[in-house]
């Protein structure tokens, strides 16, 4: 019962969002200057290509049933056809989008291995030289850009060293070892903000969660330093890592647009960018939904879990 | 990449040396963008094909480019450019959501639930890619980048404008004034409630600005923002990196130039922050 | 007696949440006479600043009305309520927060000629120097920012801001809770000072009988929203005719004198004002109430000595009723 209404009020909260969300994503292609016909088959297209175009896409309907058509065929999987190649979006974008999703996970792991544990080791004396050095460093990075530490690694570990590869990504059908080891410079690269920005919350939250009344009962009962740090407070403070790790996916898959240009990695992020290039409106379109519906249901997820886990939330 | 604004961390005291750095920094920033052309030793997109990737020489400080371009000159013209299209971004951001903000959290109700519904979902697109989906579709240039970005950094103002109103609107002097019947635009929301919001905004306007440079840099290296051959960060770093085997030390100072300057907005953000902090007083 | 102010079975809601509302203050019947101090006393939460409000338009009533002269505020036209929020004034209780922190002493003060829009600015800045001086504020002050000024010194330039439209009313509302007692005393002197200067008519809310005794000349006492009693000021300190009443007085203290042992202690916290008890709302905390007071709900009735007191055992507890017992006298 308590499971499903916690289900049912996230629910509530999202789903109107998503819907939001996909108009959004569609009032997108009316900010397209001139003739959307024109703009979408490129200035040499043929007047049957035009013309089909604006059956296709209902351009002489008015905009609120164009809305209803598109979003009929979004939720049945179906996200319109590329004039640029003519192949279906959805099959476009599902096949680029493993590599996105394993990078940004990869760049998850980095942001929390890196960013937890610098955290807490912060928030222990507040104020104290290793606090600060940790914050220093939080603060320079999230000031370097991802793109740019990226380009470095690359100069580093694959240029000068040759530890790992550089630029141009390995198929996984081809070589899952190799594929793997070519995402690690580009997770380091895009996590690292990341783990900066973690660093700083946990900090925050630590300091307060060790200077509460339970924290400080705990002490008096004897329990070791380090129970009482990983186990009693990093647990009590655990709502706002639920949080941090909702925004931080937001984050990297915004981060991974640019991190995959650097590396050449062929996932939605470069897909967005090659189809800019090209002018192909429908895919960037779908990419920009499709982002958010990752971070939408990956805020669900990690809400509904967190609920379920802790029992203080109801 | 993308800071959060919502909830700023407690932050540490930080040592007068990285405070003084960073506002040293910042003063160079501010130089440079007004001296560009008189710093600059050569016109930043003059080729000379005859003396292409130098090494750094009394003649070219930093080398030349591929282009035989001198990078100083290019990395201080492109400094001015990458400001002031930042600042263009949260400019807009602050003229649109500023106001925004102001209403939502003074007037409340049912206008303030539907703002804030539009912005959740505003805020659910991960920021660069709703900037490239707004930049692609206006046609990429620096402008429209910036406009992109400003739309992006529109509902984190108004969130932070809303927040401080209305936590202003329960202070009794504005019951106080609206004893004697100062109401409206005019009389309440100009002499009462913008005064007492707008100096922890301004306080943010350091960590919005960083935010802004780095989507600059971000757009113009995917070349959607800043177009070559106009020097930026961006387009400096994206132009480097094709020639990064032959010469990987030139992505160095420009990516520099852009962490430098925006971790100096942040700790003179919070620093900023920390002194306006009521608590202190 | 000219009656300035009526209030007529006046309710305060306030939404809270979806459905329910909380009554801050619920069928308040009270006239406010002409040149008298009157007294609202009552625990924290009873509803006291809420009837300020209403009494200054500040909140709507959801029932009842508050008229001023004769005239239902409520009802008046434009220009008629602009005359009557310069004729009543309201001086808050924090003195800090109740100014403008970004704006200088004397442009507070100011303000309210301002949104008035009388006279020059000439003549707003005489008028705000005098207003300024009469409450005893040095000119060197005049330019400062509140948070240069001593909590002392921000209550006078909040009275000095309610003072400068001329007001013939002024609601203090527990305008000098926030002060030290010896500042208090120099506040309140100063308000019986300007009320004689001024020739005005004061409504003094307090949580404190010993202040409210000391300058009203009637008391009305709230509790949870309703007036329970009210009486000239001696009469209600020396003989009260309410358990209420009689408990605040007990709890006093620097009443200990004689019979310190008979001390009526308040049990329990005041309730919530969201689910109030049945009946006579104070029937829980009192220790008179008998079965039927937690059913019957006691109406304010006259008592001797020309007060009013709303008690179903007010006979056996106090004496008798006056004889004249009209309804009309009950206000
Ligand atoms: N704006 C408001 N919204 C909701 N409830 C309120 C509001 N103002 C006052 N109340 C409630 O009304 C009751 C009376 O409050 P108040 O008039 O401030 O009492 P007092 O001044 O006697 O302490 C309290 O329970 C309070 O919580
Ligand atoms: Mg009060």
């Amino acid at each position: 019962m308590r499971i499903a209404s916690a289900v049912a009020s996230r629910l509530v909260w999202t789903v109107p969002t998503l819907l939001l969300a996909t108009l959004v994503a569609f009032l997108l292609q009316q900010l397209i200057p001139g003739d959307q016909a024109v703009a979408l088959a490129g200035e040499y297209a043929t007047d049957e290509k035009l013309a089909a175009i604006r059956a296709d896409l209902g351009l002489d309907q008015p905009v609120l049933t164009r809305y209803l058509d598109w979003i009929g065929g979004v939720v049945t999987g179906d996200l319109g056809t590329s004039y640029r190649t003519g192949q279906p979006v959805t099959e476009i974008v599902l096949d680029r989008l493993p590599v996105t999703l394993v990078l940004t996970l990869f760049a998850l792991l980095v942001a929390i291995v890196i960013g937890i544990p610098s955290g807490v080791a912060a928030a222990q004396r507040p104020g104290s030289w290793v606090d600060r050095l940790f914050t220093t460093a939080a603060t320079a990075g999230i000031a370097i850009p991802n793109f740019w530490l990226g380009m470095m690694l690359i100069a580093v570990f694959a240029l000068q060293l040759g530890w790992l590869p550089g630029p141009g990504g390995v198929d996984f059908a081809d070589d899952p070892g190799n594929a793997l080891r070519a995402l690690v410079l580009p997770a380091i690269a895009l996590g690292m903000v990341g783990s900066a920005e973690i660093c700083r919350q946990v900090r925050s939250a630590m300091i307060e969660s060790l200077g509460s009344d339970y924290v400080r009962t705990l002490r008096a009962t004897g329990l070791s330093r380090w129970s009482i740090v990983w186990r009693h407070a990093l647990k009590n403070s655990s709502l706002p890592l639920a949080t941090i790790l909702g925004i931080q996916v937001s984050h990297l898959v915004g981060g991974a647009v640019v991190v995959e240009a650097v590396f050449g990695l062929s996932g939605i992020g470069s897909l967005v960018v090659e189809a800019t290039n090209q002018r192909d409106y429908v895919v960037i379109q779908a990419v920009v939904l499709l982002a958010a519906v990752i971070v939408l249901v990956t805020n669900l997820v990690v809400d509904i879990s967190y609920r379920l886990l802790d029992p203080r939330i109801s | 990449m993308w800071t959060t604004l919502s909830k700023p961390a407690r932050t540490a005291p930080r040592t007068s040396a990285v405070i003084w750095l960073s506002y040293g920094i910042l003063a160079v920033v501010a130089v440079v963008v007004v001296l560009a052309d008189v710093l600059a030793p050569h016109a930043p997109n003059h080729q000379d094909l005859t003396s292409v990737l130098l090494g750094p020489s009394t003649e070219h400080p930093l080398g030349t480019d591929d282009l035989g371009r001198d990078v100083l000159s290019r990395l201080l013209h492109g400094t001015r450019v990458s400001i002031l299209a930042a600042l263009l971004a949260v400019g807009i951001a602050l003229v649109v959501g500023f106001p925004l903000g102001v209403l939502a959290g003074y007037v409340g109700g049912w206008p303030d639930a539907i703002l804030m519904r539009l912005l959740d979902t505003v805020m659910a697109f991960p920021a660069l890619v709703l900037a490239i989906g707004i930049t692609a579709m206006l046609g990429p240039d620096i402008t429209t980048a910036m406009v992109a970005v400003g739309v992006v950094l529109t509902p984190v103002v108004v969130r932070l404008t809303r927040a401080q109103t209305m936590a202003v609107a329960g202070q009794t002097y504005i019951e106080a004034a609206s004893s004697f019947g100062a109401r409206g635009v005019r009389r309440m929301i100009l002499p009462h409630v913008v005064p007492n919001v707008v100096q922890p905004i301004v306080a943010q306007l350091a960590v919005l600005m960083g935010f802004a440079l780095i989507a600059e840099a971000s757009l113009s290296f995917l070349q959607l923002g800043v177009q070559p051959p106009t020097a930026s960060w961006g387009t400096i770093l994206a132009r480097s990196y094709t020639f990064l085997e032959r010469a990987p030390m030139s992505i160095f100072v420009p990516g520099a130039a852009i962490a430098l300057t925006v971790f100096a907005l942040n700790i003179v953000g919070e620093e900023v922050q920390r002194l306006l902090d009521p608590r202190r007083r | 007696m000219n009656v300035l102010m009526r209030l007529d079975d006046v309710s305060v809601r306030f939404p809270v949440g979806r459905r329910r509302s909380v009554s801050a203050v619920d069928g308040v019947s009270l006239d406010i006479v002409a040149g008298q101090t009157l007294g609202l006393i009552g625990e924290s939460g009873s509803g006291k600043s809420t009837l300020a409000r209403a009494m200054l338009g500040l909140v709507p009533a959801a029932a009842g009305s508050v008229s001023w002269q004769g005239e239902e505020v409520a009802r008046m036209s434009r220009q008629r309520r602009r005359d009557f929020t310069a004729e009543v004034q309201m001086v808050f209780q924090d003195p800090h927060s109740a100014l403008d922190p970004r704006r200088r002493v004397h442009q507070s003060v100011r303000e309210p000629l301002d949104v008035l829009g009388r006279g020059a600015r000439a003549e707003r800045d005489d008028l705000v120097r005098a207003a300024l001086a009469d409450v005893g504020l040095p000119a060197h002050l005049h330019d400062r920012y509140p948070h240069q000024l001593s909590g002392g010194q921000k209550q006078r330039v909040n009275i000095a801001r309610a003072l400068v439209t001329r007001p013939r009313m002024l609601v203090c509302d527990e305008s000098v809770a926030a002060l030290d007692v010896a500042l208090q005393a120099e506040i309140l002197n100063l308000l019986g000072d300007l009320k004689d200067e001024y020739d005005l008519t004061v409504v003094f809310i307090s949580h404190d009988l010993g202040v409210v005794g000391h300058i009203a000349d009637r008391v009305a006492v709230m509790y949870l929203g309703r007036l329970v009693e009210t009486a000239a000021a001696d009469v209600l300190l020396d003989a009260p005719r309410h358990p209420y009443t009689e408990a605040l007085l007990s709890a006093r203290p620097d009443v200990h004198a004689p019979g310190a042992g008979d001390r009526i202690i308040l049990r329990g916290d005041v309730p919530s004002p969201l689910a109030p008890p049945s009946g006579c709302r104070f029937h829980p905390r009192c220790l008179h109430a008998t079965a039927a007071c937690a059913t019957e709900t006691p109406v304010l009735l006259p008592v001797a000595d020309g007060g009013t007191s709303a008690c179903l055992r007010v006979a056996e507890l106090y004496g008798p009723r006056p004889a004249d017992a009209t309804r009309s006298g009950t206000r």
